[in-house]
C-alpha cells in the first residue's frame, strides 16, 4: 500500500479507475500549487500518501483485541473474527484486479463505511432501545473511536475494511436479542401473580389506594386466570386435545405448575399471627352452628385440605400452638439469663486472677529490687542495714546467749568458716564496756 | 510402600468406610421439595386395617407401584398400629396421602384420606383385577424398567359438573401427585398414566393404570425394529440393503391409527421419537384395574362430621344434631372392623 517502487505501476493500473484514484504524492504536490483552500488539501493529502496507512489510521484498537477478560465464546468469536479480517485484507492487497489503495484511498473508503454504518446503525437502535447490551457497547466504540480521531481534520473514526461483514453478523445477534427479550417479557409475565385475593393485603397506613387497583384489575385478573386455566390443563406431550371448552374441561389433568408466587402464597405453613388465626377460627366455629352455612363451610375446608393447604380452622389447635410458643419464649429467655450470669461470673473471675497476679508481679518487683540493693549488704558476717547500735542488739537480744556463754547462737549463720571464739569473746567485752560506759555516763551526769 | 485406597481418599478421619451401595442408598432420600416448581412433593403410604384376604394384599401390592415412587414400597405394618401410628410417622416423614385398604363384612373397601387433618374418602371396591392377572391376559405384557422411576400422570375424566363431593375429589387427586411444568417436563419421564374415570350412570369411579409408548409415525415396522434392537438384520436372500428398507411390509392393526392419538414432539424423546415429529401415543394397560363407588366423605382423617352423604334433615335442630353426632361419634374411630360394618349399614339403610 502506497509503495514508492510498486506507486508507477499502481497509478498506470488506476488510471481506469473511477473515484480512488491512487495519486502519486508528487502528482498531488504539484497540483497542490493551485492556491486557495484546495491547494492546500491537495498538499496535505500528499503528506498522507507518504505514510504508509498502517501508521496513519486508527486500526489499533480493533486490530488488537483483548482476550483476557472475556468468555470463552467471546474470546472464540474474537479471534475467528480476527482471522477472517486478516485473510480479507490478505486478499485486498493482493487482488490484481481492485485498485491498489494508497493511504488516501483507504482513509477515503473508510469514511464512506462509517457513514453507511452509522445509517444502519441508527435504524437497529431505534429497534432495540431497550437492550443496551451490544448495540450501545458498540455505538461507544464507534463514538470512542470519533472522538479519538476528531482531531485529526476531516477525519472520523476509522473501521477496517471487512466492517461490512462483521455488522452482518452483529445484525443476526440483534434479531436474537429481540427475540430472547419478548420471549424474557412473556416468561416474566406468566410469572407475576395476577390474582388479586392472594395479593398482600395493603396496610393500613398505605390507605386505600391499592385496595382500588385490586378491585379495578379483578375482573381482568379473573378472565386471565381462567384462560391460563385453559391452558394449564394441557397435557405435558405437548397439546393433546388441547381445543376444550375453557371453562369446565370434562378431561382434567394433574396439578400443573403455574405460577411459582401464586402456589407458595396458597400453601403458607406457617400462621404468621397465631391470635389472628385464633379469632377467625372462632368466628368460622361461630358461623358453623349455622346449618345451612355449615356444609358450605366444611366442603370448602374439605377441598382446601384435599387441594393441599393448610387450613387452621380448630380453636383448640391454635391454642396449643400459642401455648408453646410462650412456653419456648420462657425457656429462652430464662436460658439467657443463666447465660448472661454466667458470662458475668466468668468475667469477675478473670478480672479478679488478673488483678491478683498484676498485684503480685508488682510486688515481686519491688521485693527483687530490694533484694538486690540488699546483696551488697548481706555480706558473710554482717547483718545487713544498720537498723541500731550493736549494743541494743547486745543488751536485748544477745544478753541471755552471753551469761551463758552460748555464742555459736549469736554469730551470723552467713559466715561460714569455722570463727574464733577469742576474737568473738573480745568484741563482745569490748561492746559490753561501751553499754556500761554509756550507763556510767549517764548516772553521772543525773548526779550532778 | 502401601499407597492409601482410592475410598479412603476422601474421607479422612471420618470414621469407617462405608460400602458403595449403602453411599448410593443413602444419596438417594427422595427430597420433600421438588427442585423444579419447588412445591411440596405429596407423598403416600398405602397399607391396610384389619385381616383382609391374600387377593387384597396383593391389590394393596399394585397399589404401591401405582404410586411409586414417592410411597414406601415395603412398609410394614404390624397389626397393634393405630391409625395414631402412622399419623405421628407421617409428620416427619412428610407423608401426606394415605390409602387404606380394609375388608368390613367381606366388601372391601379403600379409603383415601389426607394427612394430617384431611378429609378422608370412602370408596367400595365392587371390581377389581390385579396387575399379574392384566398381564397374563396380554399377549405382550410390557414393563420397562425405568417407568417407576417417575410418578404417574393423573387424567380425570367426567368429575367436572357434579358439585360437591366431586370438586373437592378432583382437587383430591390432582395434588395426588408432584406437580409438573409443561414447559420444562422432560418428556421421557411421562411414562404412565393413571386414569379415573367417573360414570354418572352408574355412579362408579374407573380405576385405570396405563404405560405410555411413543411410536414414531411414518416409519416402516422395519426401520424402527432396526433401530429399537440395534442388531444387524438378516440380508442374506436380499441383492441390496434399499429391498430390506423399502420393502412393504403387513401393518399391524394397531398401526391404523386416527389422527387424534398423534401427536407432534415438543423434545427429543428418545432416539426414535424426535423433536417436531409426529409420533403416536399407545397405551398399554399395566397395574391394577379397579371400580369404585363413593359411599363416605369424611371432613377428618377417618373422622370428623360426615360430609357425604348428606345427613338427612330432621324436623328439629337437635334431632339432626343428634344425628350427626351419632354419626361423627361413630365414624370417629376408625381402625375398627365392626364400626364399618355399623356405618354401612346406616348408608345402605339411607340409600
Amino acid at each position: 500500500m502506497g509503495r514508492k517502487p510498486a506507486a508507477a505501476a499502481a497509478a498506470a493500473a488506476a488510471a481506469d479507475n473511477e473515484s480512488f484514484a491512487a495519486t502519486m504524492p508528487a502528482d498531488l504536490l504539484a497540483a497542490a500549487d493551485c492556491g486557495g483552500v484546495h491547494g492546500h488539501s491537495l498538499f496535505f493529502d500528499a503528506l498522507v500518501q507518504l505514510i504508509p496507512p498502517r501508521f496513519y489510521l486508527q486500526a489499533d484498537d480493533e486490530d488488537r483485541p483483548w482476550y483476557q477478560g472475556l468468555s470463552k465464546a467471546a474470546k472464540a468469536a474474537m479471534k475467528a473474527q480476527s482471522r477472517a479480517n486478516l485473510k480479507a485484507a490478505r486478499r485486498a492487497r493482493l487482488d490484481p484486479s481492485a485498485p491498489p489503495s494508497s493511504t488516501l484511498d483507504l482513509l477515503k473508503k473508510s469514511v464512506a463505511d462509517q457513514a453507511a454504518e452509522e445509517e444502519e446503525d441508527e435504524k437497529k437502535s431505534e429497534g432495540e432501545s431497550e437492550k443496551s447490551g451490544d448495540e450501545a457497547s458498540s455505538g461507544d466504540e464507534e463514538d470512542d473511536e470519533i472522538e479519538e480521531d476528531g482531531e485529526d481534520e476531516d477525519e472520523e473514526g476509522m473501521q477496517v475494511v471487512p466492517s461490512a461483514a462483521v455488522s452482518e453478523d452483529r445484525s443476526v445477534t440483534y434479531e436474537e436479542l429481540r427475540e430472547r427479550l419478548h420471549r424474557r417479557i412473556a416468561e416474566l409475565r406468566g410469572n407475576r401473580c395476577t390474582r388479586p385475593e392472594f395479593l398482600n393485603k395493603p396496610k393500613k397506613e398505605k390507605g386505600k389506594k391499592p385496595k382500588g387497583k385490586n378491585a379495578k384489575n379483578g375482573k381482568d385478573e379473573g378472565k386471565k386466570r381462567k384462560r391460563a386455566d385453559g391452558a394449564e390443563d394441557d397435557d405435558g406431550k405437548g397439546g393433546k386435545k388441547s381445543k376444550q371448552a375453557e371453562e369446565k374441561p370434562d378431561i382434567m389433568y394433574a396439578n400443573v405448575f403455574v405460577d411459582p408466587k401464586d402456589a407458595r402464597r396458597k400453601k403458607k405453613r406457617r400462621i404468621k399471627n397465631k391470635k389472628k388465626a385464633l379469632e377467625q377460627a372462632k368466628r368460622m366455629q361461630e358461623a358453623k352452628k349455622d346449618p345451612e352455612k355449615a356444609s358450605k363451610i366444611a366442603w370448602d375446608t374439605a377441598r382446601r385440605r384435599a387441594a393441599g393447604e393448610k387450613v387452621h380452622d380448630d380453636p383448640k389447635l391454635i391454642k396449643e400452638s400459642l401455648k408453646k410458643d410462650q412456653k419456648r419464649q420462657q425457656k429462652a429467655s430464662a436460658q439467657w439469663k443463666d447465660r448472661q450470669k454466667t458470662v458475668d461470673k466468668q468475667r469477675q473471675e478473670k478480672q479478679k486472677t488478673r488483678t491478683e497476679n498484676i498485684r503480685e508481679r508488682a510486688h515481686q518487683k519491688k521485693m527483687r529490687k530490694i533484694e538486690k540493693r540488699e546483696k551488697k549488704l548481706m555480706r558473710p558476717g554482717f547483718e545487713g542495714r544498720k537498723d541500731g547500735y550493736v549494743n541494743e542488739y547486745y543488751s536485748t537480744q544477745a544478753k541471755p546467749y552471753i551469761r551463758e556463754y552460748k555464742i555459736k547462737e549469736i554469730v551470723d549463720p552467713d559466715i561460714k568458716g569455722p570463727c574464733c571464739s577469742e576474737a568473738m569473746w573480745r568484741v563482745l567485752e569490748i561492746g559490753m564496756l561501751f553499754k556500761q560506759f554509756d550507763e556510767l555516763s549517764i548516772r553521772i551526769v543525773q548526779q550532778t | 510402600m502401601r499407597h492409601p485406597k482410592s475410598g479412603g481418599r476422601g474421607r479422612r478421619g471420618r470414621g469407617p468406610r462405608i460400602p458403595a451401595a449403602v453411599l448410593r442408598k443413602q444419596q438417594a432420600v427422595a427430597p420433600s421439595v421438588d427442585q423444579v416448581t419447588g412445591a411440596k412433593i405429596p407423598k403416600s403410604f398405602v397399607f391396610s386395617r384389619g385381616k383382609i384376604p391374600s387377593t387384597l394384599r396383593h391389590l394393596q401390592q399394585d397399589l404401591r407401584k401405582v404410586m411409586l415412587p414417592y410411597t414406601a414400597l415395603n412398609l410394614k405394618e404390624k397389626k397393634r398400629n393405630n391409625l395414631k401410628d402412622f399419623l405421628n410417622v407421617s409428620g416427619p416423614l412428610g407423608v401426606t396421602h394415605f390409602m387404606i385398604l380394609s375388608n368390613p363384612k367381606s366388601l372391601p373397601h379403600l379409603r383415601m384420606a389426607k394427612t394430617p387433618q384431611g378429609p378422608t374418602y370412602t370408596f367400595q371396591i365392587e371390581a377389581y383385577a390385579l396387575a399379574a392377572d392384566i398381564a397374563n391376559s396380554q399377549k405382550r405384557p410390557r414393563c420397562p424398567p425405568g417407568i417407576f422411576k417417575n410418578s404417574p400422570l393423573v387424567v380425570l375424566s367426567g368429575f367436572t359438573g357434579h358439585g360437591e363431593p366431586f370438586k373437592s375429589l378432583i382437587q383430591y387427586f390432582q395434588y395426588m401427585v408432584p406437580a409438573i411444568d409443561p414447559n420444562t417436563v422432560k418428556l421421557a419421564t411421562c411414562q404412565r398414566v393413571l386414569l379415573l374415570k367417573y360414570d354418572k350412570e352408574k355412579g362408579v369411579i374407573d380405576f385405570r393404570h396405563y404405560s405410555i409408548k411413543l411410536q414414531p409415525v411414518g416409519v416402516s415396522r422395519r426401520i424402527r425394529k432396526l433401530m429399537q434392537n440395534n442388531q444387524v438384520p438378516d440380508l442374506r436372500d436380499l441383492k441390496d440393503v434399499s429391498d430390506y428398507v423399502t420393502k412393504a411390509g403387513y401393518g399391524s392393526e394397531s398401526e391404523v391409527d386416527d389422527e387424534a392419538a398423534t401427536v407432534s414432539l415438543v423434545s427429543d424423546v428418545d432416539k426414535l421419537n424426535r423433536a417436531s415429529r409426529k409420533s403416536a401415543v399407545r397405551l398399554q394397560e399395566i397395574g391394577p384395574r379397579m371400580t369404585m363407588r363413593l359411599v363416605k366423605v369424611e371432613s377428618g382423617l377417618c373422622s370428623g362430621d360426615v360430609l357425604y352423604p348428606e345427613p338427612v334433615k330432621g324436623k328439629q335442630t337437635d334431632e339432626e344434631t343428634g344425628e350427626e353426632a351419632d354419626e361423627s361419634a361413630e365414624s370417629a374411630d376408625g381402625s375398627e372392623d365392626e364400626l364399618e360394618d355399623g356405618s354401612e349399614d346406616e348408608m345402605e339403610d339411607e340409600e
